[in-house]
């Protein structure tokens, strides 16, 4: 009996010892990141029969544990995938936030300055002084344009960088991943397989939690112990102990953006922008196709249609010189981007043909061998078209020579803030007056007055014209050309105040003319006291012209949807990042060290060593008390 | 639950960052004095801001354009006020003439006197602004408006008329141009002109008359002729234009009035058999025209009694001639003195707008020291409650009592 007494006295010091080991290893780790608190987990011996039935015969230990819920893990790794993505792209809008916020540095008072500038040169038409401060501020305005297209194309240079940043990182963990893998598959067949290399596993789920900061993963546990992690739409990025490379690549659609493909040894897998969800990644894919191309888009539309409108209304001017005002502004024509791998000889092109339709969507027009579709981006609305050329929000494309399957990518107004800029540099050329006048004769014996007269468009003939009165009832009038003697508008019935509209020109005359009265419209020669047109293109400023918005309303509209959206994603991202707290809260509620508990288990172990080494002791002395009595 | 220690200690920072980093914004808003630093803060008012800023910056463009209209206005104004003041010196003048007691030197005098005052005149139609513009030359405003001729002057400009934008959707003239202001003016009474033939002998005297009922100016033109058989004088009323007989044989007596399709005139004196008078419509002439032919009059010989009737009746004509150019003068005055008060009504709607738009600006984006103050001391409590409570739960350990 004594000789088992030992027995179980040594198996409890044996376990006490244990158990003070894994206490001490848990002290030491308490603040190891991913650390799970491991218990030992002991075991009765099996029990010696003897005729006055069982006797225990100490204890010994079954395994070491780790606290671990795997379902606690999951949703950790999924949350913080979802937190990272929310996190990394309201870090990213907030900078386009804070960019279009400034009221004194934003577009609002740019725009705000050039219209001011145009009032000057209203106010002083023939002025020199006036002039150049239109000019000036029309040149603050393309710079103020610039400068913000210039911070978004930093902030896409910017993200394809970090994707580039991240891939690597991504590349380093999924090694380390699959070597884990393999150093797992090898110490865990040991001793048949029975006991879980705790650390190691520990290890492991830490490289996931970190992969998953930087990219949604799943994972799948294989029954030898390995991890097999999946990313985008189901790629094997780890299979045991293989790490497949991760590489950015270009877009074929888009050049200008990174794109990410799996290099499987065989073949390079190309994943799609939008199947990259979740982490850093993700975050930063979605601000790039949804905010960034959006913003850049809605702020070359602006660029561009205010250019189109001020030059439209700059080409019925007449400048200082008497010329009339060419283009005012420079502005971009659409983009469009062949796909890398259409086949060779199929062309496509894009032209605005009506700004006020213009949207700030990208359009992929794609050919699949008998229609041509033509998608929206990034609304995926798809219009199919059996013909070319077709005309969709006010940009019409035409294509030739395609071949099944070929694509572009249509960017209408990407480039608009980058490539305005201003045409005119002589302040003489300032298109502020109109190009006609009108007269009433002097020897005019009724009461009919003419309106200042409009252009409405081009060519003019630069000619003379008379409309002259005649008796009658009603009372008509003639247009003629005095210049070469035609008659432009036949006798025609006289209703005071009605439009007369020829060559382009249009006047009204009102009151009571009389038989015989004449007016004559012709061009304005040494006009330079006109305003006319400058009053007309300050008119622009308060013009519905994007849509039934003026320029500051669609400025306001960017503004609106840019803070929205960062609003949204940062309510959003702290409603995750609470939940990660909460997720993570609990995974440390089961896996976390504890210092007090780990005290009191250190006097628990310590009281049952000291209690085993007792037993010893007692079992030594009944074995002396034996001696004795032999002697 | 089950508490870590890494947990303790995590979600205490957690806490003290999230609370100093919510202490650091409200310290931000304040000293910014900004409720809404990035469109983010609240996106509808950073939008309406923008929209704000620009009618803002409007309203302040549309009291920069009242303020030049105002410049311009009261330039023409005051050279409008000093052409009123020189046509009345001018009338003065005629009204002097008129004294059949002056002689040729005196009247020579006058016109020297006269031919000062039209130069004066043109050198007010030439008036040039601050910037050198000239005032009344329509758009052409480096071009000299008006150049002197033997008869008058020419006028080198158009009729356009400079407008400037005072406010969302008025517009108002800030220039008149000189052939509204100098060249359109109906001679005579306005209706008609009345003239005696050139080679009338006798000293019948026509008055420049009147337009009744009807005032259009007549079509046509008409003549008066005189007949004397055996000392009975008589006069027929022709229509010149459609050459038609109106009247005949009707008897005449000096000064009483003589009426046909709505024109009223009279005729003193004795005219001579022969002698006519003729009724035309009312032509535009200037000014300047209109000042040369009263010199042309107060040149002409006074030998005898008809010569006296012809400068009577000159002198006569420029008078009623020059009331049409005071009358001319007077509206357009008037006109622009009615822009000038609508500049000062407008003055304060601007800037009552203006004062509009900044509290609107300020309820929009501004921000509420109260309220945030309040916030702030709230935050920075809590801040040091969670400091307070963090140090003191991190200090207990039961590793202290082994």
């Amino acid at each position: 009996m004594a000789s088992s007494l030992f027995g179980i006295g040594i198996s409890g010091l044996n376990n006490a010892q244990a158990s003070l080991l894994t206490t001490s290893h848990n002290i030491s780790n308490v603040n190891t990141p991913g650390y799970s608190r491991q218990v030992v987990v002991q075991a009765t011996n099996t029990p010696q029969y003897t005729g006055a039935g069982f006797f225990g015969s100490g204890a010994h230990i079954e395994t070491v544990q780790r606290q671990y819920n795997n379902f606690l893990e999951v949703q950790a790794r999924e949350t913080q995938s979802a937190t990272s993505e929310l996190q990394r792209y309201g870090r990213q809008i907030s900078r386009i936030d804070e960019l279009f916020a400034d009221t004194t540095s934003g577009l609002s008072s740019a725009i705000d300055d050039f219209f001011k500038g145009v009032q000057e040169v209203a106010a002083q038409p023939a002025g020199a002084a006036s002039r150049q401060s239109m000019l000036s501020a029309a040149n603050a305005l393309v710079a103020r344009f610039q400068l913000l297209n210039k911070q978004l194309n930093d902030s896409r240079t910017d993200v394809n960088s970090q994707i580039t940043a991240n891939v690597d990182t991504i590349n380093s963990i999924a090694s380390r991943i699959a070597e884990l893998n393999d150093k797992i598959i090898v110490v865990s067949a040991q001793g048949g397989g029975s006991q879980p290399p705790n650390d190691l596993l520990d290890q492991r789920d830490v490289l996931v939690r970190d992969l998953n900061k930087l990219v949604k993963a799943n994972v799948v546990q294989q029954s030898d112990g390995s991890y097999n992690v999946f990313i985008g739409n189901g790629q094997g990025l780890v299979v045991r102990n293989d790490a497949y490379r991760l590489a950015v690549v270009e877009d074929p659609a888009s050049p200008a953006d990174k794109q990410l493909a799996l290099n499987t040894g065989t073949a390079l897998v190309r994943l799609r922008s939008q199947d990259i969800v979740g982490g850093e990644l993700g975050g930063l894919f979605s601000y790039r196709d949804e905010t960034l191309n959006t913003t850049q888009n809605a702020l070359g539309r602006i660029a561009m249609v205010m250019a189109e409108n001020f030059n439209a209304q700059h080409n019925l001017g007449q400048t200082l010189t008497g010329a009339m005002g060419g283009d005012f502004f420079g502005l971009a024509t659409p983009q469009v981007i062949p796909n890398a791998n259409n086949a060779v000889g199929g062309t496509a092109t894009a032209t605005i043909t009506d700004y006020s339709a213009l949207t700030s969507s990208d359009y992929r027009l794609r050919y699949d061998g008998s229609n041509y579709q033509i998608t929206r981006l990034p609304e995926n609305t798809t219009q199919s078209f059996a013909t070319m050329p077709q005309t969709v929000d006010g940009v019409t494309f035409t294509a030739a020579g395609l071949t099944a399957g070929d694509s572009f990518l249509i960017q209408p107004t990407r480039d608009g803030a980058n490539a305005l800029n201003v045409l005119v540099t002589d302040t003489s050329d300032i298109a502020a007056a109109s190009p006609i006048r009108s007269n009433a004769s002097l020897s005019n014996a009724g009461t009919g007055t003419i309106s200042a007269g409009q252009v409405n468009g081009l060519p003019l003939t630069g000619n003379n014209y008379s409309i002259s009165f005649a008796a009658g009832a009603p009372m008509t009038y003639t247009v003629t050309n005095t210049t070469t003697a035609a008659v432009v508008v036949a006798a025609t019935a006289y209703t005071p105040g009605a439009d007369i509209t020829f060559d382009n020109i249009t006047v009204a005359v009102s009151g009571n003319p009389a038989a015989g009265d004449s007016f004559t419209i012709g061009p304005n020669t040494n006009g330079s006291g006109d305003n006319r047109n400058a009053l007309a293109l300050a008119g622009l400023q308060t013009e519905d012209v994007l849509g039934g918005m003026t320029l500051q309303g669609a400025y306001a509209q960017l503004i609106s949807t840019i803070g929205n959206k960062t609003r949204e994603v940062q309510i959003n991202g702290e409603a995750q990042g609470s939940l990660l707290k909460e997720t993570e809260a609990a995974r440390e509620s089961v896996s976390g060290v504890n210092l007090d508990e780990e005290a009191a288990n250190l006097i628990r172990y310590q009281q049952a060593y000291q209690a085993a080494s007792q037993v010893i002791s007692i079992a030594g002395s009944m074995f002396d008390s034996i001696l004795e009595i032999m002697r | 639950m089950r508490v870590s220690t890494g947990m303790i200690f995590q979600q205490g920072l957690d806490s003290l960052q999230r609370q100093q980093s919510q202490l650091l914004d409200t310290q931000q808003h304040i000293a910014a004095n900004k409720r809404v630093m990035s469109p983010s803060d609240d996106p509808v008012a950073a939008a309406r801001a923008v929209e704000t800023s620009q009618a803002k910056a409007l309203n302040a463009q549309y009291g920069a354009n009242q303020a030049n209209a105002r410049d311009t206005l009261s330039q023409v104004e005051a050279t409008l006020g000093d052409l009123g003041t020189l046509m009345q010196d001018v009338r003065t003048l005629y009204v002097a003439a008129g004294d059949g007691a002056l002689s040729a030197k005196d009247r020579e005098s006058l016109a020297i006197d006269l031919e000062a005052k039209l130069a004066q005149m043109l050198g007010l139609a030439n008036t040039r602004d601050g910037a050198g513009a000239y005032l009344f030359g329509g758009f052409q405003e480096n071009v000299q408006p008006f150049t002197q001729t033997a008869t008058g002057a020419v006028y080198n400009g158009d009729q356009g008329h400079r407008e400037l934008q005072v406010g969302p959707g008025r517009s108002i003239p800030i220039s008149e141009n000189g052939a509204e202001l100098f060249q359109r003016i109906r001679q005579g009474n306005g209706t008609f002109v009345t003239a005696s033939d050139a080679v009338n002998a006798g000293t019948g005297l026509i008055n420049i008359g009147r337009a009744v009922g009807n005032t259009a100016v007549p079509v046509d033109t008409y003549r008066i002729d005189f007949t004397v058989t055996a000392g009975v004088t008589t006069y027929d009323v022709v229509n010149v234009t459609t050459s038609t007989t109106l009247s005949t044989g009707n008897a005449y007596t000096p000064g009483a009035t003589i009426a046909f399709n709505n024109l009223q005139l009279e005729i003193s004196g004795d005219p001579a058999n022969g002698d006519s008078f003729d009724i035309a419509p009312a032509a535009n002439q200037s000014v300047f025209g209109m000042i040369s032919d009263a010199i042309a009059t107060l040149r002409l010989p006074a030998v005898n009694p008809a010569d006296r009737t012809r400068y009577d009746e000159g002198m006569q004509r420029a008078i009623a001639n020059m009331d049409q150019a005071l009358d001319r003068t007077i509206t357009v005055r008037t006109g622009v003195g009615s822009s000038l008060r609508e500049l000062d009504t407008l003055d304060s709607v601007t800037q009552d707008n203006a004062l509009n738009y900044d509290k609107r600006l300020s309820e929009l984006v501004d921000l509420d020291y109260a309220q945030a103050l309040t916030d702030f001391a709230k935050q920075q409590t809590a801040l040091e409650a969670a400091q307070l409570s963090f140090q003191r739960i991190t200090s207990l350990s039961l590793f202290d009592y082994l």
